[in-house]
């Protein structure tokens, strides 16, 4: 939620580019989550420019989870030295036992990005995450950010993309 | 006010305690009252506050009161708050602007600005206030030290909250789940007094105030369920061409 009000206070409050557009997939990851919980979160935006989804079944995630390097569980579970057990109840176990899913993730595309029907997600820009490489092995350290660090960063980069 | 005071902070377990909480056990959620000392993070700002709470449950209506001295972070000026309410008539009294709010949910009273009542859109209404449920208070022991044990079942999601009573003042609460996600976070408090209830401030509007007007609710937002398929996302992604887009994916809780 923390990098949601990030994208509400340092992005789409900073910018008034009109033609910006903000896609906001709330996706279930943790055990917590489901259609309450998207339906409360997404009172976070209240921007024409913003349009929502809730992703149940985690596609969107998994679309985009190679394009950060987000392991599956089971190896941040190795790469923590706990078994993957220590994580039931914490997420849902699809996401335990499946593949990754990424969230917490903003990715940022100029004008010239494109996603043809039929083909993979375009490499975005820039982008920038939560999910703490410590921990999610694999993610790359450069795109990681947290707090203000986090809201500095995007506003950063809402200034590479965003209209005068 | 009945309040059965106890300095939990400044005492270790004792037989009155003991006594306290067989008490709630007999005839639980009638009534309790708790004075502490509160820092609430909302947003990215901060206040701290010290508050006298009651909170009372009969057959299922709940009613409210809080009285709390308020030290906001920045510029905004320290006030005294109150706030009672029950379903269907809230009231919030500002000492500071002079103000009184009266409205027929929480959200409406809007004092703590628009991220809160964004959230509490769907989370502090009346209805859901009235359903949740603080169970009985236990006395334990959690790594050798004795605690007072509670478990609260908010809008479905089930919370244990511990307090230290047997540490040096202040002690200190900690959440065994902390409150992930919520617009409010408690970042820490610490509990001077806790014990049962009998009456409740109602705080009439004191002369001289001025009447502030409640807030409408908030619309809900459309949000749209992708069906193992992404896409509705990709669709919007390509109608956007030539535009500067975001793609921001996030876990609700």
């Amino acid at each position: 939620m923390r990098v949601a009000r990030g994208v509400r206070d340092r992005v789409l409050a900073l910018c008034d580019d009109p033609e910006l557009e903000v896609t906001v997939v709330w996706i279930d990851i943790l055990a917590s989550d489901g259609a309450p919980g998207a339906r409360r979160a997404s009172f976070v935006f209240d921007d024409p420019r913003v349009a929502q989804f809730h992703d149940p079944r985690r596609v969107v995630g998994r679309a985009m989870a190679a394009t950060i390097g987000l392991p599956a569980l089971r190896d941040v579970a190795r790469a923590l030295a706990v078994e993957l057990s220590a994580f039931d109840g914490v997420y849902h176990d699809d996401v335990l036992h499946g593949p990754p899913a990424a969230f917490d993730t903003v990715f940022f595309f100029d004008g010239d990005a494109s996603w043809p029907q039929g083909e993979g997600v375009p490499k975005p820009t820039n982008w920038v995450t939560q999910l703490d490489p410590g921990v999610y092995v694999g993610v790359d350290p450069n795109h990681f950010r947290f707090g203000p660090a986090l809201r500095a960063r995007l506003e950063e980069l809402t200034r590479t993309i965003c209209g005068p | 006010m009945l309040a059965v005071a106890l300095a939990l902070g400044c005492v270790p377990v004792t037989p009155e305690l003991e006594r306290l909480v067989s008490s709630f056990a007999e005839a639980p959620l009638l009534a309790f009252h708790v004075e502490g000392r509160f820092a609430l993070s909302v947003e990215e700002h901060f206040w701290e506050l010290e508050a006298d709470v009651v909170r009372r449950l009969d057959e299922g209506v709940l009613t409210l009161a809080v009285d709390a001295r308020v030290r906001p972070d920045g510029a905004q000026k320290a006030t005294r708050v109150r706030l009672a309410g029950r379903p269907g008539a809230w009231r919030l009294l500002d000492d500071a602007a002079r103000t009184a709010c009266e409205a027929d949910e929480p959200w409406g009273l809007g004092w703590l600005g628009s991220a809160l009542h964004a959230a509490a859109g769907t989370t502090l209404s009346s209805a859901t206030l009235a359903r949740s449920d603080f169970g009985a208070p236990r006395s334990e022991e959690l790594a050798g030290r004795p605690v007072l044990t509670f478990e609260s079942d908010v809008h479905g999601t089930r919370r244990t909250w511990t307090f230290d009573v047997g540490s040096a003042t202040p002690s200190r609460l900690r959440t065994v789940e902390p409150t992930k996600g919520a617009e409010i976070l408690i970042s820490w408090w610490s509990l001077t007094g806790f014990g049962r209830a009998a009456t409740l401030g109602t705080w009439p509007i004191p002369a001289g105030f001025s009447t502030r007007p409640a807030r409408p609710p908030l619309a809900e937002p459309a949000l749209a369920t992708l069906q193992g398929t992404l896409a509705p996302v990709r669709a919007r992604f390509q109608g956007g061409a030539g535009k500067p887009r975001l793609l921001a994916l996030f876990a609700p809780t």
